[in-house]
């Protein structure tokens, strides 16, 4: 369970500027919620702010709370948070070429102590990720050789190897094409239901938000446009408030879901 | 580690006057040191090829430290001035009569925040180029500061010449013992950082959702780090490259994970700098050369190399 309660920020350069404001939301266990939002909405603070990460600069507004399974989230250990929240954050890559299998392994780091070398259970668990994944043959490959889509299915593993409820994914899919992303989408959507986990993921492909999420948040210039089921956000005018342009709406033909499609542009 | 007892071995009889190895074994048997070869054996050998052995060892390490601390294969105590640093921090004290040691650490932890600062740290990530710009800079100007304060001082102008080259030149066992506890403790202290290392390779927002305290593990790398460079400056005055050189290579034969990478890159820097210690008073024998000129000579290409080759993935 997630609750935000006025969760606002902003960059010690431009106190003006909020990069979240006011956002109040609930997110129950088990969701799988897509966070949608067009470039600088705040989707990426978001989910960083929930997953407890000190962003250089960035100011949280004490009035702001994260509550976490009934528990302040700043309340929490830097280590029993990341055994609650995983992030799959962006942008970021390894300075160090190192095996597939060594980073998978790295998931476990909030779960074994400073010094000692990884347990039995550790390495099964990550064992048992690549396999999941479909990447046990990539075991022992360095992951600077990987394609895009092979590097994201290890990075997932690596989430998963974590073993959180809380699942963050930040555009986990923007460089993939478009068979890489489905089926990516299609594996952790599967593996959420089983584990009954909590998914947050920010997408800018709208149309994937229908197919693989029950709800939605909707953020425009860090303001909460709206938080519900998606089913209700591919209605009525939500999408066109946050992206600045008129959407219109069709029935998928194959999954039986609303989809959208641009009908005008500024 | 065979080869470093060897290395290690050919260290203490290699020299301006010969000391055979049969020497040395029959000394062991009859437990008679008196002899004149077997004097500058233990007097003069010994402790200079531990310096040399422990010296290579805190720069390697140190190197892998602040390599995964700064995320860049390029990051060495000499280049990013942490030890020009730790070698003004030692000269201001020797002046002022006070704890040369500490103020080689205090130099030392002065100038990486220096450079961490100035290369961007508050920021999310550090630019590679500005790291060096910042380190290399700063080092020239820490040097220019000590032969400003060298040369005021000229009566000890010599010495402290060749001390800022590096030499292991007529250390005896006093050094040993000044620089045994810092070593330990820095050793100790840098293997500490081994796992988090490996965590923060990943990213500094990554590092931290995999449940890395990124201050309290920036705090002990830089600690443990400085304090390593510094008790090698101690040592062994100002020595390039090891640092750089060290976990370069093993990376690249036994993989980026530092619980293998931290204590093989010590071994390798141990034999890598025993060696140079060797050449230093061979090549040129009976005089010596500062060690620093020949890890300089043997390091510089290679460094030149991983410049044109840049950062590339390099398998395992």
């Amino acid at each position: 369970m997630i609750k935000l309660q006025n969760l606002s920020a902003y960059y010690e350069q431009n106190p003006q500027k909020k990069v979240l404001q006011d956002v109040s939301l609930f997110i129950e266990k088990g969701d799988i919620v897509s966070v949608l939002g067009p470039n600088g909405s705040g989707k990426s603070t978001l989910l960083s702010l929930i997953a407890g990460i000190t962003v250089p600069g960035l100011i949280t507004m004490k009035s702001s709370s994260i509550i976490l399974d009934g528990k302040n989230a700043d309340s929490y250990k830097r280590k029993s948070l990341s055994q609650k929240v995983s992030l799959l954050a962006q942008h970021e890559q390894y300075s160090w070429p190192f095996s597939v299998f060594d980073a998978v392994l790295m998931g476990r780091y909030a779960h074994s102590s400073w010094i000692e070398p990884y347990s039995k259970e550790d390495i099964d668990s990550a064992e048992y990720q690549l396999e999941e994944l479909n990447i046990t043959h990539l075991r022992n490959r360095s992951i600077f050789e990987l394609s895009g889509g092979e590097y994201q299915r290890v990075m997932i593993a690596r989430a998963l190897a974590q073993s959180t409820e809380i699942l963050l994914l930040d555009e986990p899919f923007t460089h993939l094409d478009i068979n890489s992303q489905h089926s990516l989408l299609t594996l952790i959507k599967k593996i959420a239901q089983q584990k009954n986990s909590t998914v947050l993921m920010s997408l800018h492909d709208i149309n994937a938000a229908p197919l693989f999420s029950n709800k939605t948040i909707l953020l425009r210039e860090g303001n909460l446009v709206c938080c519900g089921d998606t089913s209700l956000i591919f209605s009525g005018d939500y999408l066109s408030k946050a992206y600045d342009t008129e959407f219109g709406f069709f029935k998928h033909p194959y999954y039986n879901v609303m989809q959208s499609y641009i009908t005008s542009a500024v | 580690m065979a080869l470093l007892a060897i290395i290690f071995a050919v260290s203490l009889v290699i020299g301006a006057e010969k000391v055979t190895i049969a020497e040395v074994l029959t000394a062991l048997q009859t437990q008679n040191y008196s002899a004149f070869h077997l004097r500058i054996l233990f007097t003069l050998r010994l402790p200079r090829s531990i310096l040399a052995m422990l010296s290579g060892a805190l720069l390697a390490g140190a190197g892998t430290v602040f390599q995964g601390f700064f995320r860049n294969s390029l990051a060495d105590p000499g280049l990013i001035g942490v030890s020009s640093g730790a070698t003004l921090g030692a000269v201001l004290f020797s002046i002022f009569s006070l704890f040369i040691p500490l103020g080689a650490f205090l130099g030392a932890i002065g100038a990486v925040m220096l450079v961490y600062v100035i290369a961007g740290g508050k920021k999310t990530s550090f630019e590679p180029s500005r790291l060096l710009l910042a380190g290399t800079a700063l080092g020239v100007f820490f040097s220019a500061l000590t032969s400003i304060v060298i040369l005021m001082k000229d009566k000890e102008l010599y010495k402290m010449y060749l001390w800022t080259q590096g030499s292991f030149n007529g250390k005896g066992w006093q050094f040993v013992h000044i620089i045994l506890i810092p070593s330990m403790l820095s050793i100790i202290a840098m293997f500490l950082t081994a796992k988090p290392l490996d965590v923060l390779s990943s990213g500094e927002k990554t590092a931290q959702s995999l449940g890395l305290p990124l201050q309290k593990v920036r705090v002990l790398c830089l600690i443990s780090g400085s304090l390593a460079s510094a008790t090698a400056v101690c040592a062994g005055g100002t020595i390039g490259f090891i640092g750089l050189i060290a976990p370069h290579i093993i990376r690249i034969l036994f993989g980026s994970t530092h619980k293998k990478l931290l204590p093989l890159s010590m071994i390798f820097g141990s034999i890598l700098l025993l060696l140079a210690d060797i050449l230093s008073r061979t090549i040129t024998a009976p005089m010596e050369l500062p060690i620093g000129i020949v890890t300089a000579v043997l390091g510089v290409p290679f460094f030149l190399q991983i410049l044109l080759h840049g950062k590339k993935g390099i398998g395992r």
